[in-house]
């Protein structure tokens, strides 16, 4: 597997998580694996590189459930509390905002676990190569569920595995999809989004470098979020 | 600017240039007396989410329950201000989804409640990462040691364009109808937690005691802020 992160961003990385955790500030980190898988069991794809991009979606809601107050405003923007959901519509609302509290692990189409044949929800794939913005609120070009050219086949999101690392106190969440190419050609795959329940991106990452899907072909994603606890 | 808070902006910072969500937290106290005289008045950093508020943030994030039943390192679950181990094929929220803002709920605490919201108490224990109350709570009431709760006022929320970073500040006024003085130490923000009951986001030792006399009001500020990368 390849690691494409550089040894001066790690080193960054490296020095913000430290200092985070000697000053008692949660310093989450996110990292996204892609591993495509033939039919024969030969990996034809496989690397690994952080995701770089909570987007205003993701800073709203921590805002919302660390301070106290509500995600109730109409427009979307700097310095506004909502969500702007993946068809564009503001979601807003007097009451405190949320993934979607509820059972995020057991449901199949609740927080990140996107359910059978759904490409709204859960983890998400496209094809598009435009760069990262903090403003997304969905993939810019969706790749949806089916069979048809360019189409891939997802699969429900896996139960979350959960871990804890005793050395660095670091708590880490997993969260897998898989997604088969049974299109007759090729599907090339260039971003990817982490969608809630709620239709709420909360990150969109342009990948590194284009990964190709060869027909019967399986993508693997694993994102796995952590937080680096101080004690 | 001492090391310390070079640090914290550097942290700061750094958390802006990689996109990562640096939140900060800052503690304001004024003591005013009848007269109008502030008699004590200083702020200080809010050094001291307590794991609580690290497992709310990792269940909302992350988007895992919080389904442990015992509470420490490694484990995801909420500890209650009676000491009970929460654990909910749920996710950790502050409050159920709730107008959190104007409704009694959250950090808004009700008048005359010392369970909830931001509370004081008279302790010189050092801060814990694993402190689930106040170490010693003063009560609401009137009595020798007590202080009268106001309820907390509506959150203010503001952004300032040029640093980028959004602000809620919640505030409430205590009051000293004891008759004699009333000695702070500690503050704690406590969420209330409707379905579940409260529990600790953060508890900070004060740098130095806070005398409160007769007749004296508190003003407890916490501001919390975060960072936009934009």
């Amino acid at each position: 597997m390849d690691y494409i992160e550089t040894r001066s961003t790690e080193k960054k990385f490296k020095e913000l998580r430290e200092l985070g955790q000697k000053l008692g500030i949660p310093i989450f980190e996110s990292f996204i694996e892609f591993e495509v898988t033939m039919p024969n069991g030969e990996i034809v794809h496989h690397h690994k590189q952080r995701s770089h991009s909570w987007v205003r979606n993701a800073y709203n809601l921590m805002m919302s459930q660390l301070g106290g107050i509500n995600g109730v405003d109409l427009t979307f923007g700097a310095g506004l509390i909502n969500y702007k959901i993946t068809n564009g519509n503001i979601a807003h609302a007097p009451n405190i905002m949320s993934i979607t509290g509820g059972d995020v692990e057991g449901i199949y189409d609740d927080g990140y676990r996107g359910p059978a044949g759904d490409a709204a929800r859960g983890i998400i794939v496209g094809s598009s190569i435009q760069a990262e913005s903090f403003e997304d609120y969905m993939l810019i070009t969706p790749i949806i569920s089916g069979t048809g050219a360019g189409q891939l086949h997802y699969q429900e999101g896996v139960v979350p595995t959960k871990s804890y690392d005793i050395p660095s106190k670091t708590y880490s969440a997993v969260h897998v999809r898989y997604m088969n190419n049974n299109s007759a050609g090729n599907v090339l795959v260039n971003e990817i989004a982490l969608v809630s329940s709620y239709y709420c991106v909360v990150s969109r990452d342009h990948i590194g470098s284009t990964i190709t899907i060869p027909s019967t072909g399986q993508l693997k994603v694993t994102y796995t979020i952590s937080l680096v606890y101080p004690a | 600017m001492n090391t310390e808070e070079k640090e914290y902006q550097k942290l700061s910072k750094m958390g802006q240039s990689l996109g990562v969500i640096i939140p900060e937290c800052f503690l304001e106290i004024e003591v005013k007396l009848t007269s109008g005289e502030v008699c004590s008045h200083y702020k200080q950093r809010s050094h001291s989410w307590v794991r609580n508020a690290y497992n709310l943030m990792m269940t909302q994030l992350g988007a895992i329950n919080a389904s442990d039943v015992t509470f420490g390192a490694g484990l995801m679950s909420e500890k209650k201000v009676d000491s009970g181990i929460l654990g909910m094929a749920n996710q950790m929220v502050l409050d159920q989804p709730l107008n959190v803002e104007t409704d009694p709920t959250g950090y808004r605490s009700a008048s005359g409640n010392a369970g909830y919201g931001i509370v004081v108490g008279s302790s010189i224990q050092a801060e814990s990462f694993e402190n689930s109350i106040l170490i010693t709570p003063i009560a609401n009431g009137v009595g020798a040691g007590q202080l009268s709760y106001n309820l907390a006022e509506v959150p203010v929320k503001s952004y300032d364009v040029p640093s980028l970073t959004y602000s809620v500040a919640h505030v409430r006024y205590i009051n000293n109808n004891s008759g004699g003085n009333v000695l702070v130490n500690e503050v704690a923000l406590i969420a209330r937690g409707v379905s579940y009951g409260p529990f600790l986001m953060s508890r900070d030792h004060l740098l130095a005691t806070v005398t409160i006399p007769s007749t004296g009001q508190l003003k407890v500020t916490y501001t919390i802020s975060l960072v936009y990368p934009a």
